[in-house]
């Protein structure tokens, strides 16, 4: 059925309709993110990667020695 | 409620980041060794496998795949278990997946120099080795996944979507471009042909770009540089846009690679837009980085981890505008098959991940064995000896590529050209090439002196492994929504529902009069309008975004990133795959190979002549000057691989077929100085020694009938007389100028080959058993 969809369709039809397509999306999330939504929304978020952790010696008997890093 | 002890799985990420150091040295080497042989072709000392031909693609698969690859391996173990606050779900997954990936690491170090190759760019290696591929990217998947879902923080972090995009994108590209049917355990020929196959391996080509070489490492630049900086990255709302514009532009822009060839102009052209426009998200992204050092820009200065990730970031931005600015048809007219596009790339290899490699290690090593770096200043002075590498590099690059560029398409007023032969304008560059030596080998320096300073790092403390505690919560109930599962309430989001309301009326904005159109685009309007009262409302009350549903739930966000990464390689690829009407089916050039050509080209893919010399004559009347005819896409019907090749250090070689004697051939081959003074062709003697193996003639040819080559049987069972035959002739030819050659030698094989190019099968016509007459046996013009 597909070949039939293409055969029958001007080759240019099927792009033309995704970028229509991607115009679409792009605009809805770019009004989503910044017209919908507040910076203070994504804060707890973009804190993510500045948890800390503390740090384990590693080592092949399994034995662990904690410390503080930095 | 209860609190849980996590440690992290670090040495994974100790392990990744040895490999890549070490592949890292080798890339580099090998690269500044074919860099060397540019210049002085002696440099392959005789020996094949050592032959620039041949080690070009180890160059490539090394740098892109071990030492980019390791390094992104490393970075990921590290930050998706801190992001996710919990260890890697399977150690045993995450050491198959080092493991594995080292052994296809060093299969591809074995057989590349060998000559087993597909000759595609980036996906050189052969079939065993991609099925491994497969594999091992299956279990970082599943490891990768299963982590996602055990979990203990809600929230994906930007980075983790670049990662899920990463691995979902890969897989599709090397599953398509990889698809292959094998003649031998270490040979196969791709299913595609022709212009299909050039349109499917550069969309492989350049999304192995964006989704190895730029997503993960975007990831890693989401994840480490607020680590570094010490503050959250500048705008989080910019990177949600970041990602999805870059997922769902960069599958498009493949066909940047192949403009004013053979490819059909629409999708030249779609490509070249998305490839112009993508220079929005790019930047975006850049500046996001830059930005996130407001307020903290004294640590530039001091602290060398920042260093190196805003100098690759800076790179990244240059890189993202040179792209685009070489995708313009008429740029990529003067640069493509030029030494700008080896500029333009080591700017984002050597400049973008390099740096960031560096960087990401000078921050992970002192934290991975619990000490401090050995030496700020040592890492000071790789910094200045990188950059000023890359710079020697690309303005050597520049300079080469403009100038042979304007030197091919330079004309007298009388209109002819003003340099006939090509070796004129290589000699002009070769001053730029031991510049771009010199500009490689500090690069390598700079290298080696983080080598000594991580190395230094490790032995002054001992392995640590990070932990964490985490309070586990009572499983909480899994509707978000009263009443509904959380799919119900993702398809029948608000959002969704409002943009496909849009989406479908925009479809009809072309079909209609403009007093119509004017109503429907009065109607998408207060459709949005609508959107953004209802979405404003909804937060007020309180109630969870239809993205962050999205955003909590691991498989809603891959499947939405599939489709969009889908949505553009259909588009783009399924009209010139499908229709039979997209390629003519006639013409004299159009008959398949005769046996002996078959070999002939197939030794042509070994050697890798591919990857200086293309097989594309460009609509430029410079070119057709130089060249002949115009390239034409029916000609290459029957191309299992493509030949197009991307880069001209010698002439294309399209219309090369009658151009000169047998004898000229091979005197070319066994001392390319004697035919071409000047050429920095490198000798290929060994083709005079070694023999073709003759039984594989008929194998070939039935291979090629079930890929769709029209080949009959009589053509399989007399493959092999017709191979001697037409080799005899050759053979017979050069006796006659004094030259001895054994019939059966690779030599012989690969000169039917060459004197084919551009025409018809040239052997003479074999009796036929039955009398019939066939495709294969009609010939073309002598």
């Amino acid at each position: 059925m597909w070949r039939q969809f293409y055969a029958g369709m001007d080759m240019t039809h099927l792009p033309l309709f995704t970028l229509i397509l991607f115009f679409a999306v792009f605009t809805g999330v770019t009004a989503w993110v910044f017209l919908a939504r507040r910076r203070q929304d994504y804060d707890v978020i973009s804190r993510l990667p500045l948890a800390e952790t503390v740090a384990v010696t590693s080592d092949s008997r399994g034995a662990r020695d904690h410390h503080e890093r930095e | 409620m209860q609190q849980q002890r996590i440690v992290y799985d670090d040495a994974i990420t100790r392990r990744f980041i040895f490999a890549s150091v070490l592949f890292g040295v080798v890339g580099l080497l090998v690269g500044c060794i074919v860099a060397a042989q540019l210049a002085w072709w002696q440099l392959n000392f005789g020996i094949p496998y050592l032959t620039f031909s041949r080690l070009r693609p180890l160059h490539t698969n090394a740098v892109i795949f071990a030492f980019v690859g390791n390094m992104m391996f490393a970075g990921v173990y590290y930050s998706t278990q801190r992001l996710l606050k919990t260890r890697m779900a399977s150690d045993l997954l995450s050491k198959i997946h080092f493991w594995g990936w080292q052994a296809i690491i060093v299969s591809a170090a074995v057989t590349l120099p060998l000559g087993i190759s597909t000759s595609k760019e980036y996906a050189e290696l052969e079939w065993p080795i991609d099925l491994a591929i497969a594999l091992v990217w299956v279990v970082f998947a599943i490891n990768f996944f299963w982590t996602l879902a055990k979990r203990n923080e809600k929230n994906l972090y930007v980075a983790i979507w670049f990662y899920i995009a990463t691995i979902i994108t890969v897989a599709v590209l090397h599953i398509v471009n990889s698809l292959a049917l094998p003649l031998g355990p270490l040979k196969s020929y791709s299913v595609f042909s022709g212009v299909q196959d050039a349109l499917v391996q550069w969309w492989y080509g350049h999304n192995a770009v964006a989704f190895f070489l730029t997503t993960p490492i975007l990831g890693i630049m989401y994840y480490f540089l607020p680590k570094a900086a010490e503050r959250p990255v500048y705008s989080y709302r910019l990177s949600i846009i970041h990602f999805w514009a870059l997922v769902f532009m960069y599958i498009w822009a493949g066909p940047h690679h192949l403009l004013y060839t053979a490819l059909p102009d629409w999708a030249q052209s779609l490509g070249m837009v998305f490839s112009v426009a993508l220079w929005a998200p790019s930047w975006g992204g850049m500046l996001n980085g830059l930005l996130t050092l407001r307020g903290a820009w004294h640590k530039l200065r001091e602290d060398p981890v920042i260093k190196f990730l805003i100098a690759g970031v800076t790179f990244y931005g240059m890189a993202t505008f040179e792209g685009p600015l070489l995708s313009i048809k008429s740029v990529s007219a003067l640069g493509h098959y030029t030494d700008w596009i080896i500029g333009h790339v080591h700017g984002g290899a050597l400049g973008w991940n390099g740096l960031m490699a560096a960087g990401m290690f000078y921050w992970l090593v002192p934290r991975l064995y619990g000490t401090k770096l050995h030496s700020v200043k040592a890492a000071d002075l790789h910094f200045w000896t990188s950059t000023v590498g890359i710079l020697l590099y690309m303005l050597a690059m520049w300079a080469s590529g403009i100038n042979q560029g304007l030197m091919w398409r330079a004309t007298n007023p009388d209109g002819t050209l003003l340099y006939p032969n090509f070796v004129e304008t290589l000699i002009a560059i070769r001053p730029m090439y031991i510049v771009r030596l010199i500009g490689g080998s500090l690069y390598l320096a700079g290298f080696l002196l983080m080598v000594w300073n991580l190395w230094k790092t490790a032995r002054s403390g001992q392995a640590v492994d990070g932990e964490t505690t985490v309070v586990v919560e009572e499983k909480a109930p899994e509707a978000v929504v009263v009443g509904k599962p959380a799919w119900v309430a993702i398809v029948t989001g608000w959002p969704l529902l409002f943009a496909l309301a849009i989406i479908g009326l925009s479809f009809f904005l072309g079909w209609s009069s403009p007093v119509r159109a004017i109503a429907i685009m009065g109607a998408i309007l207060a459709l949005g309008e609508f959107a953004w009262i209802v979405a404003r409302r909804n937060r007020e009350t309180g109630g969870p975004s239809w993205f962050a549903i999205i955003e909590g739930r691991p498989l809603a966000f891959t499947v939405l990133t599939l489709l969009a990464i889908l949505i553009g390689g259909v588009a783009e690829l399924l009209p010139t795959i499908l229709i039979k009407q997209a390629v003519p089916h006639h013409g004299e050039a159009q008959q398949p190979y005769s046996p002996l050509e078959l070999q002939g080209r197939d030794l042509y893919v070994r050697e890798g002549c591919y990857v200086c010399h293309s097989q594309m004559i460009r609509p430029f009347l410079a070119e057709t000057q130089r060249y002949g005819d115009v390239s034409r896409a029916e000609e290459f019907i029957y191309d299992h691989p493509f030949q197009w090749g991307s880069k001209r250090t010698g002439p294309d070689l399209h219309r090369l077929g009658g151009k000169y004697p047998n004898l000229w051939h091979y005197t070319h081959l066994m001392d390319p100085r004697a035919t071409s003074p000047g050429s920095n062709m490198p000798p290929y003697q060994w083709l005079a020694d070694n023999k073709i193996n003759v039984k594989l003639a008929p194998k070939k040819l039935a291979l090629m009938q079930k890929l769709g080559v029209p080949y009959t049987n009589a053509d399989v069972d007399g493959a092999e007389a017709r191979q001697k035959a037409q080799a005899e002739a050759i053979t017979a030819d050069l006796a006659g100028q004094g030259v001895q050659v054994a019939w059966d030698s690779e030599m012989v094989a690969i000169i039917s080959y060459l004197q084919r190019l551009g025409r018809g099968p040239q052997d003479v016509v074999p009796a036929v058993p039955d009398g019939i007459e066939t495709a294969s046996t009609t010939g073309g013009t002598p």
